[in-house]
């Protein structure tokens, strides 16, 4: 048994939906941005397989320009966490309830 | 047979890691998980033969954003997470498994096996790099990579530099 | 072809990396057990001071600061290295474009300056 592309995407769906859920049931907002990280790294997962299967690179160079992308991403959202903490005093989303309704 | 020995141990250690963030009790050992999860992220670019893509995973993610998550979690105080979410919270975990569950079917019926055997390119610094300078292929990704990355920094030093300019 | 040859090492060393923490932290916690114990003796090591407080003591801002500029300038540096690999076949156009990228974020960094991101604890002398 060799290992096909279809073991790539099942990983990568694997890893999206632990991401997903992770999104979803967690209240601290670290933990949010950490699966948005995982999420990432499954759909860099998908471009690799499909460009190393394929035989053309283009999906290894979107892949490099997605890692720099989630890099800023990564910095912008801590930024606006801190802002939170430092107005709230917390990074629990739930306990935020200004601006919802 | 050794590579797919090699994959499923990758495989192992990459959900493990997954699931160490999602279900890790403190936020410290989630973000210790997030480490392990790229670093075998890292090592499945290698046995698809992009090397260049695992450098970078190295580099900016393991070495960069997950020391930005270490810090962002010693500045701020976070408690410990729920073993189950709390009451009326149920909605948002049972969908993302209905999610997980149709995705993974699809996959599973889709012809993706059919796809044969990996092509023999490697995606070395050079080859790769070839694609991004290339004046035919991806330059303007490129400088606008560069502009994002100006605003990232702009953006979150206005963000988190508030406090100092009281 | 699909994993090289010259990855063995590399998987040598991940695995001996990985074993060696715990099997010296292990040895350690066999021989400075404590054959009288007293509660004084399980306290963390804080040379000669007894520890006070949690671990989880309040950082500033600034350490975030340097990670983010770390974060970003380390994406800058991983796309100039593919550049200077192919320098060769560009020639002229992608030096140029690097330049560009170069000045873009040179930007960020007087705007970083400007604002006193660089400075360690602003208004503390």
């Amino acid at each position: 048994m060799s290992v096909t592309v279809f073991h790539y995407v099942f990983l990568a769906t694997v890893l999206f939906s632990i991401g997903a859920y992770g999104l979803l049931s967690s209240r601290n907002a670290v933990r949010m941005l950490m699966s948005i990280e995982l999420m990432l790294n499954a759909a860099n997962i998908n471009l690799v397989a499909f460009s190393s299967y394929l035989g053309n690179l283009s999906g290894q160079a979107f892949a490099a320009f997605t890692i720099a992308i989630a890099a800023a991403e990564a910095g912008v959202g801590m930024a606006i966490l801190l802002a939170l903490y430092r107005n709230f005093r917390t990074v629990n989303l739930r306990e935020i309830k200004e601006l919802r309704w | 047979m050794m590579d797919s020995l090699v994959f499923f141990i990758i495989s192992a250690v990459v959900i493990a890691g997954a699931v160490g963030v999602v279900m890790a009790e403190r936020i410290f050992h989630a973000v210790l998980a997030l480490a392990l999860a790229l670093l075998g992220v890292a090592a499945v670019f290698v046995t698809l033969g992009a090397e260049f893509l695992a450098v970078i995973q190295v580099l900016v993610y393991a070495g960069g954003v997950v020391v930005l998550f270490l810090f962002a979690t010693m500045l701020t105080k976070s408690d410990l997470q729920l073993k189950r979410p709390p009451r009326g919270d149920e909605l948002a975990p049972v969908s993302a498994v209905i999610f997980a569950i149709v995705a993974l079917f699809y996959v599973a019926s889709s012809g993706f096996a059919s796809l044969g055997e990996r092509a023999s390119v490697i995606g070395s610094v050079g080859s790769v790099g070839g694609l991004i300078f290339n004046p035919q292929a991806y330059v303007i990704p490129f400088e606008l990579v560069g502009l994002l990355l100006l605003a990232a920094m702009v953006g979150a030093i206005f963000l988190a530099k508030k406090e100092a300019a009281k | 072809m699909s994993v090289g040859e010259q990855y063995i090492t590399i998987a040598l060393f991940v695995i001996v990396g990985a074993i060696f923490p715990v099997l010296t932290i292990f040895v350690a916690s066999l021989l400075r057990k404590p054959r009288t114990p007293e509660p004084q003796k399980y306290l963390t090591y804080e040379c000669s001071v007894l520890p006070f407080g949690p671990a989880w003591v309040q950082h500033n801002v600034e350490y975030y600061m340097y990670a983010l500029l770390f974060v970003i300038f380390d994406v800058e540096t991983v796309f100039l290295y593919p550049w200077a690999m192919t320098y060769r076949s560009f020639g002229l156009f992608a030096t140029v474009e690097v330049i560009i990228f170069i000045a873009v974020l040179a930007l960020g960094l007087a705007y970083a300056w400007k604002k006193g991101a660089l400075e360690w604890m602003r208004g503390w002398r």
